[in-house]
């Protein structure tokens, strides 16, 4: 199956998030070596992240894992980081969040370059259905990154939702306390991430083939 | 021509649902009913066919009881008649427990006798019937075939014919005293009746015999009126016993939904609604409407919709019946653009995901958003259905915050770093004031990026989003 990875015609104004800029990110789609749409590949590839520094630090994305975002803030620019990867994604596949504590604005959404059309919003009344959701999200192989905001989430249920985003190839994304960096956890991925002046402190407390690496500043 | 028939022996029993318990039909007057069917359990018990029901009761303690109803029996054989339209569109009834399908037409189509007979047979049993079949090349050939438990195709007359000749006469439709004429005579089977000189017999006995004889045999044509399917579809199925509990609806629901969707596949179409009844004793049914994103025939996603919302639902009182309504087939391949225009969108499995989430979380939970031509920042965005497609951004939305709060937040201002701003939005003639609100993008001491704006009425500070 051919898949077309150029910028459409259409493709609205460049990414707002720092580093994602249009000509950047195409040239990372270009590279044969990383996840195309429809097609399930080894779980152990990884989505660029449009962010230079970032994907030298962590290698990317996991894509078809689980991935821990851990913070205590909101309003750190903590999704707008996933911005370039979701806009790449949502040209074939879908992207859902699940419970996100406020309206996912969709003007800021579309100018980030992500399909409305694939863009789903869950709001289930209960944690038992969000990791429901979540779970039949990225197994479905509908989507192609999935960000939750479980208020609790036990290791069996990160397991399964684990085991779900590799059954999917999906990009999976928690956003967790900090203090959830104290249990252990089946994620391939776990960052911690906290304001700092000009920017976006990211911690790597966990990422596939690679233990702790000194944290990175990421300019907003 | 080449007939199939089904025979179902066990009709009035098992258009109930199937049941571990002891179950019995009963039949007969009123003040002396005896058994006229039971299943396995109960002849575990040892209930025996034509035995009083006060025999049975003695026999079994926990014995569920239902009167034979045989209007429920013509309504189970038009279902099947419905559902075996997806093999061929020849289809006759002949009550009260048989189905007779012209299949010459069809063995290509489904891979050729062998293949086709195991379908309809597995289908059958699928449905919770133990079916008896045969094939002929006449009707009632195939019939009596079917009726003496002879399921090897006879496919042409002179098969047909070697096949007949030994089968009782018990197996045909005649009346009592006929029969004893017959036995009076010494003749025990169908090949006994052919030996006889057609003319002493025809005289001995009703013309009738030898009618059945003769198209039996594919001498005389056999014209059998088709079978109509129905415009909707409306099937019920009375429980054995009560239910209390959902797992024990999941079988008949199941057995309803295969009905449904051979009916589909017959009218080569698909579904998007369709209506549950769970009916109570005394009080009115429980209703589980399903409307689907996209039309579908799979029984199986029916199911499984279905199921996600009997879940979550609670009995209000113990089921004895339920059953299953819907109106209107829409084409398979045509849903989708009347839905949700051409967008290009990846695989149509999406829709089956949103189904399925819908199906438990309930459709408001279940959403997408798409923009709006309006500069104010509430009205500048929807909840849509998932899936419809959107106009493409402004430069404006380029500076918005990706998460805005369901409705603004007093805020202090004096401890935030305004970076950005102000930018003017006129508000005033939707909240009845004619007011304007000057938007800045502001920093908390923690480092937190905020949406904010001030009143120009009254010069408080709000907050309305965040740059999450």
């Amino acid at each position: 199956m051919a898949h077309v990875l150029h910028r459409p015609a259409t493709e609205p104004p460049a990414v707002r998030a720092d580093g994602g800029r249009p000509g950047g990110l195409d040239d990372l789609l270009q590279r044969s070596d990383i996840w195309r749409g429809g097609t399930h590949a080894a779980s152990d590839h990884v989505l660029p992240t449009g962010h230079a520094a970032l994907d030298a630090a962590i290698g990317g994305w996991p894509q078809g894992a689980l991935t821990e975002l851990l913070t205590d803030s909101q309003g750190i620019g903590e999704v707008s980081l996933l911005l370039p990867s979701l806009a790449a994604l949502s040209r074939e596949r879908w992207i859902a969040f699940v419970a996100p504590p406020h309206i996912p604005y969709a003007p800021a959404l579309a100018a980030a370059g992500i399909d409305l059309a694939r863009f789903l919003w869950l709001r289930p009344d209960n944690e038992a259905d969000a990791l429901w959701a979540m779970e039949q999200s990225l197994r479905s192989g509908v989507c192609g990154a999935v960000l939750g905001w479980p208020t609790r989430a036990d290791h069996r249920a990160l397991r399964r939702l684990q085991l779900a985003a590799e059954t999917g190839n999906a990009l999976a994304v928690l956003y967790r306390p900090r203090r959830a960096a104290a249990d252990a956890s089946p994620a391939a991925l776990r960052l911690e991430l906290a304001p700092a002046a000009g920017g976006l402190r990211i911690h790597a407390l966990k990422r596939r083939g690679g233990w702790n690496t000194a944290p990175l500043l990421l300019a907003r | 021509m080449l007939w199939l028939a089904i025979h179902l022996p066990h009709l009035a029993l098992e258009l109930f649902g199937p049941s571990v318990q002891p179950f019995i039909v009963v039949d007969g007057p009123a003040n002396r009913p005896v058994v006229h069917a039971r299943n396995r359990a109960a002849a575990a018990a040892g209930i025996k066919r034509g035995m009083p029901l006060s025999a049975a009761r003695s026999l079994c303690g926990e014995l569920a009881t239902q009167p034979r109803d045989p209007a429920a029996e013509q309504a189970a054989l038009e279902n099947l008649a419905a559902w075996a339209g997806q093999y061929t569109s020849q289809i006759s009834l002949h009550a009260p427990t048989g189905l007779l399908l012209e299949i010459g037409g069809s063995l290509n189509l489904f891979g050729g006798l062998a293949a086709l007979q195991e379908a309809i047979a597995a289908g059958l049993r699928d449905l919770g019937y133990h079916p008896k079949l045969g094939i002929a090349p006449t009707p009632l050939g195939a019939w009596l075939l079917a009726r003496a438990g002879d399921a090897r195709p006879a496919p042409d007359r002179a098969e047909l014919t070697r096949r007949l000749h030994p089968l009782p006469i018990e197996l045909l439709e005649v009346k009592e005293q006929t029969l004893h004429a017959l036995h009076g005579l010494g003749l025990a089977t169908l090949g006994d009746c052919l030996r006889l000189p057609r003319g002493g017999l025809a005289r001995r006995l009703t013309p009738d015999l030898l009618i059945q004889l003769d198209r039996a045999f594919g001498l005389l044509p056999d014209p059998r009126p088709g079978y109509t399917p129905p415009a909707s579809f409306a099937a019920r199925i009375a429980l054995p016993a009560d239910v209390e509990n959902i797992e024990a609806l999941l079988f008949p629901i199941r057995r309803l939904l295969l009905e449904l969707t051979g009916l589909l596949r017959a009218k080569n179409a698909g579904v998007q609604e369709l209506r549950l009844h769970l009916e109570h004793h005394g009080r009115a049914a429980s209703l589980i409407s399903l409307g689907l994103v996209q039309a579908s025939r799979d029984a199986a996603h029916l199911l499984a919709l279905l199921r996600e919302r009997l879940d979550r639902f609670e009995l209000p009182a113990p089921a004895e019946a339920l059953a299953l309504y819907a109106e209107r087939f829409p084409d398979l391949d045509r849903t989708e653009p009347e839905l949700f225009g051409d967008a290009t969108r990846g695989s149509g499995d999406w829709a089956v995901l949103v189904e399925r989430l819908r199906a438990r979380l309930g459709s408001d939970a279940v959403i997408g958003v798409q923009l709006n031509a309006d500069h104010r920042p509430e009205q500048r965005w929807q909840e849509t259905t998932p899936g419809a497609p959107s106009s493409p951004p402004a430069a404006a939305d380029g500076n918005r915050p990706l998460a805005l709060l369901a409705a603004p937040q007093a805020q202090e201002a004096h401890n935030l770093r305004l970076l950005r701003g102000p930018e003017r939005i006129e508000t005033g003639w939707w909240d009845g004031r004619d007011a304007v609100r000057d938007y800045f993008v502001a920093a908390t001491a923690a480092g937190q990026r905020l949406w904010i704006y001030r009143d120009s009425a009254d010069g408080r500070w709000w907050m309305q989003g965040i740059f999450s």
